[in-house]
Formats: structure tokens, C-alpha cells, sequence
């Protein structure tokens, strides 16, 4: 087992209980002096023990969009360094800010991964999360505290990726799961061979099922592990994941509850955006005992979204931000339908008569222009397709030609 | 003059998708005189002359698809060759945009089917060449 911080990620049970209850009063303490919101909520609640958080109030995604873009952050603007972004509920922007200490937090509980994962200052580490995809930040502030090489270099294609693995010898890839699935299938094409890489471990950004980690370690020749983070706490640096594929929250940082099946957080050291009882919109379960890696403690077992967050490749989006994306198009306020592979996404758009003149031309630019401004406005690819308003209830039916002339006893020239 | 009419018609590109657009017509008791069929990928559109333009846009329309009713300009011209492109440089001549163009031959008739963007324009300018435009009737009547 491979810890970086052997004091907190291995602390006896009792110490840390302590440290978590120490932690608590000071959030609370703080939430009260600094955030108007929590000042009114938390009005002569105190804790005695870590068992009375659940006497204390949720924190939702939507009182976070409401109060965007800063109304939860408990310092003032001087301290804070960094500002991101992540999406939140039906697609609202949410700003995470970070102090100094916040950040350079992060780069140690990052470290926690990259250190479980066997990474060490000998190390080479391609980062590759193509465009769109958010949080390649946390792990270079963890490479950095580990002092291993990180390359500075992220290209789009796989091709160039490929080229880099081969170049620098990189024994660690971070990346999504949809480059890797991307890499690996080019190897595979090119009848490259994985194991003359360097890799030592592949890291991914989201979980992943078993299949598709077997198949992917298999595919570029080294042991994959996958991250579980939430962009509003932190991503990467929630937990660890070791080598038996299960999540380790890092207890000295963040308490987990679940309530009514969903996964709920509290940060007790961020200084920027300190959030309690934060309800994650993500299903879970929690798993307390001993891990065939030696950690013991409180296990993450994260579930779907519950939200009705969609995700096309790395893009995670919402079906109201489809219907935003239309509404900015002449096909504004037509129906639609989704349907959304790991892959692709199809937009299945009615057509009205307004909107048909009689040219297929005309209906594929307008196609053409709602797709563009999916990419534009979501970086989606999106397909569109344009269908009778009624189809949908109709059946397809099977046999014959699709569109091809009738019969009309006519001779048919076209020029 | 009564134009022609066409019915328009959009298509998913779905097997049964023509057989079930003349079944309509067909129900109508509708006689399809013509039809023109593009189709790009998912999609087509389909054109037709009918005895009853109006008629067979209500029927499409009722069972579910976007329809329109669009004017051409059907044209007589001899069956030789160099017919069609003796039409095409008279209207660009006359900057006149020839948005689809196709054509047929009944009973040893040819006949050239027109979009353009200014129908009555194209009409004056083709019947000065002594180009027979046909009416609604005529063309229904071939
Ligand atoms: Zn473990």
C-alpha cells in the first residue's frame, strides 16, 4: 500500500473522530462569521459530537446557482486565487473558488491518488484530457507536490497522443475515459504493440463499469484506476482509489452521509467555498470496513446521477440545455426527443410547417446550422434529426423501399 | 392563368416511408400525375402532382406530416436536344434563379417542370419566346 500521508489517511479511528469533530465546530464557526446564508440557518445550532451533523441544515445545488456567482464564498475576494467553474443543476454555471491554502490542499490530497497509484518524483506523466473535458488542474497541483515530470503538452488527437507515448516514455497517463478508449482502439488498429509503451498506470477522470477497465488496461498494457470526484467539492481529491478499484473517502476532509439513497458532503477545510451537507444529486452508498488494501474506513460506492444529468463522452449536460440550445434557433419551441449513446447523442426535432420550405436543402442547412450551434454552445456533438410531428407515434415498417419513386405508369426523366 | 401546383411533402428516410405517402394519396382517392423525389441522408422530400394539390396537402397533413403546396411553371418544349438549356439561358438572361428543374414526356409530349423564384416573371419572359406554358388543367390533361 502506498500512502503520501501517513498521518491522516491512516489515522487511528478515535483521533480522527476527534479531528473531525474539531474540524466541524471550526466550520461551523466560520460559516456563521462569513456566509450571510449559513449565518441565518445556523442560528444557535452548535455539535457536540460528528453524530450531531445530521441535526444541521442541507446545503442544495440550486441555493448554490441562486446565490451565483459568489454568494457562498467565506472570504473575501482579496484572498481568493482561482476561480472554476462547474455545472450545475439544469446546466447553471457554478463558480468554485479557492484561497492559496485551499489550492495547495488540493495539490496534496491529489498527491494522495497519484501516490496510491504508485507514482513517485521517477515518474513521467502525459495529462490528456481532450477539449471540454474540465479538472486536468487538480492532478497537476498533485504531480507537482510529488515532483514527478509532468508534460506540459496536451494534443487533441489520438494520433499525436500516441506519438507522445511513444516520444517521451510517459509511465503515467491521466486522461478520460473516453481518450483512452479512443487510444487504445488506435493501437489496436495500428497493430502497435501496448506493452512496448512505458506505462506503469493509467488514470482515469470518472469511473468506469469493470468491463470497460479490463478492457482498457488490456488495451494499453498497464492497471487502470478511476477517480470519483464532484467538480463543487473537488476533482480529483474526494477520495483514493487503490488498486482493488474502491473509493476512499478522505475522512479527514470531508464527511459523508447518505440520505434517502443520495450522496451527501461536507467540506470541514476549504477556506474559499466551505459547503455543508451539500446534497450531491449523485446516488451512493456507503461501505464502512476493511479493504483487501489494507485501508480501512468509509467507502464510496457512487451510483447514477439523480438529477437527470446526461453525459455524451465527456460532456455532461442537461435536457434543458437542449431545449435553450433551440431556443436560440429557428426551430425554437418545436418538440423533441434525446436519444444518448456513451458516444452520440441524437436530437430527434419536429418539424412544423413554418419551418419547411420545399427543398431538402433548406432542411439540411437548417440541420446543419442547429448542429453547429450545439457545438458551439454546449461543445456537443450533436446529431439532428428532423421527423413528421406524428412519426414517432407511427411504427416503422418493415420491407419495401425507403424513399424511392412510386409507380406512376410514366416514363420519369430527371435533369 | 392557373398555375401548377405541386404538393411537397418531408420524408424521413425510413423504410414504408413512400409507400405509405401514396397510400394517403390513394385513400384520397388522389391520381398521381408525377413525382420528383430528393433526398439527402436521414431525409427526403418528395414532390407531387396530383389531380387535387389542395386536397392531397389537407390528407398528408391530417396524418401527421409537414406539407406544403408550392407553384411551378410547367413548360412545353420539343423533344430534341438543347431543349432544356435553350429554357436555363433564357431565364439566367434574365437573372432569373432556377431553383429545381426537372422533366418528363407524355405522349410524345415534353414537358419541363420550373421552381423559380419569380413565377410570374419566368412565365412572361418564357411565353415571349413562344414557349407554351401549360395551365393547371392542361398539365392535368396530358
Ligand atoms: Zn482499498
Amino acid at each position: 500500500m502506498n500512502v503520501f500521508d501517513h498521518r491522516h489517511e491512516l489515522m487511528p479511528r478515535g483521533e480522527l473522530e476527534q479531528l473531525q469533530l474539531e474540524r466541524l465546530q471550526a466550520l461551523l464557526a466560520r460559516l456563521k462569521r462569513h456566509v450571510r446564508r449559513y449565518r441565518e440557518k445556523l442560528a444557535g445550532l452548535n455539535v457536540e459530537s460528528v453524530a450531531d451533523l445530521a441535526r444541521l441544515p442541507f446545503t442544495t445545488p440550486e441555493e448554490m446557482a441562486e446565490s451565483f456567482p459568489y454568494g457562498f464564498f467565506a472570504c473575501p475576494m482579496r484572498e481568493i486565487i482561482r476561480l472554476h467553474t462547474t455545472l450545475g443543476p439544469q446546466g447553471k454555471p457554478l463558480v468554485i473558488g479557492h484561497t492559496r491554502n485551499d489550492l495547495s490542499q488540493w495539490g496534496r490530497l491529489a498527491a494522495r491518488q497519484l501516490a496510491a497509484s504508485g507514482v513517485t518524483a521517477n515518474d513521467v506523466i502525459q495529462v490528456c484530457f481532450g477539449g471540454g473535458a474540465y479538472g486536468s488542474a487538480g492532478y497537476l497541483f498533485g504531480a507537482q507536490v510529488l515532483e514527478a515530470s509532468v508534460i506540459a503538452e496536451e494534443p487533441a488527437h489520438a494520433d499525436y497522443q500516441i506519438a507522445m507515448l511513444r516520444n517521451y516514455r510517459p509511465t503515467v497517463l491521466i486522461t478520460t475515459p473516453t481518450m483512452a478508449l479512443e487510444l487504445a482502439e488506435v493501437i489496436e488498429q495500428r497493430r502497435l504493440d501496448p506493452q512496448s509503451l512505458q506505462l506503469r498506470t493509467v488514470l482515469l477522470s470518472r469511473p468506469v463499469d469493470r468491463e470497460t477497465r479490463d478492457r482498457l488496461a488490456a488495451g494499453l498494457s498497464a492497471p487502470v484506476q478511476c477517480n470519483f470526484g464532484l467538480g463543487e467539492i473537488l476533482d480529483p481529491g474526494l477520495c483514493v482509489a487503490c488498486p482493488a478499484g474502491t473509493f476512499h473517502l478522505h475522512e479527514d476532509q470531508f464527511l459523508a452521509e447518505v440520505q434517502n439513497g443520495e450522496l451527501v458532503l461536507t467540506t470541514l477545510c476549504r477556506e474559499a467555498l466551505p459547503l455543508l451537507r451539500y446534497q450531491t444529486r449523485v446516488a451512493c452508498e456507503l461501505v464502512q470496513g476493511k479493504c483487501a488494501c489494507g485501508r480501512s474506513g468509509v467507502q464510496i460506492v457512487p451510483g447514477p446521477r439523480l438529477d437527470g444529468r446526461l453525459r455524451v463522452k465527456e460532456t455532461p449536460f442537461y435536457e434543458t440545455q437542449i431545449a435553450e440550445v433551440l431556443a436560440h434557433t429557428r426551430a425554437a419551441g418545436q418538440p423533441f426527443t434525446l436519444k444518448v449513446s456513451e458516444r452520440h447523442i441524437v436530437v430527434s426535432l419536429e418539424l412544423s410547417e413554418a419551418l419547411f420550405a420545399d427543398t431538402v436543402w433548406f432542411v439540411e442547412n437548417l440541420k446543419r446550422q442547429i448542429e453547429s450551434d450545439f457545438l458551439a454552445r454546449l461543445n456537443l456533438v450533436a446529431e439532428v434529426r428532423f421527423v413528421n410531428p406524428r412519426s414517432q407515434a407511427v411504427p416503422d415498417e418493415t420491407g419495401g423501399p425507403t424513399l424511392s419513386p412510386p409507380e406512376t405508369g410514366r416514363p420519369l426523366i430527371q435533369s | 392563368m392557373n398555375a401548377v401546383k405541386l404538393v411537397a411533402v418531408f420524408a424521413e428516410n425510413k423504410p414504408g416511408q413512400t409507400a405509405r405517402v401514396t397510400r394517403i394519396l390513394a385513400h384520397a382517392n388522389l391520381n398521381i400525375r408525377w413525382v420528383t423525389i430528393a433526398s439527402v441522408g436521414a431525409f427526403g422530400v418528395m414532390k407531387f402532382l396530383v389531380d387535387n394539390a389542395q386536397l392531397a396537402y389537407e390528407a398528408l397533413k391530417h396524418e401527421g406530416y409537414v406539407t406544403t403546396l408550392l407553384e411551378v411553371l410547367a413548360v412545353e418544349v420539343s423533344d430534341q436536344p438543347g431543349a432544356l438549356h435553350a429554357v436555363a439561358e433564357c431565364l439566367a438572361f434574365h437573372q432569373i434563379n432556377l431553383e429545381n428543374t426537372s422533366g418528363f414526356v407524355a405522349n410524345q409530349r415534353a414537358i419541363l417542370v420550373l421552381e423559380v423564384s419569380d413565377l410570374a416573371r419566368a412565365r412572361e419572359i418564357l411565353q415571349q419566346q413562344n414557349l407554351r406554358v401549360l395551365t393547371r388543367e392542361e398539365m392535368l390533361t396530358l
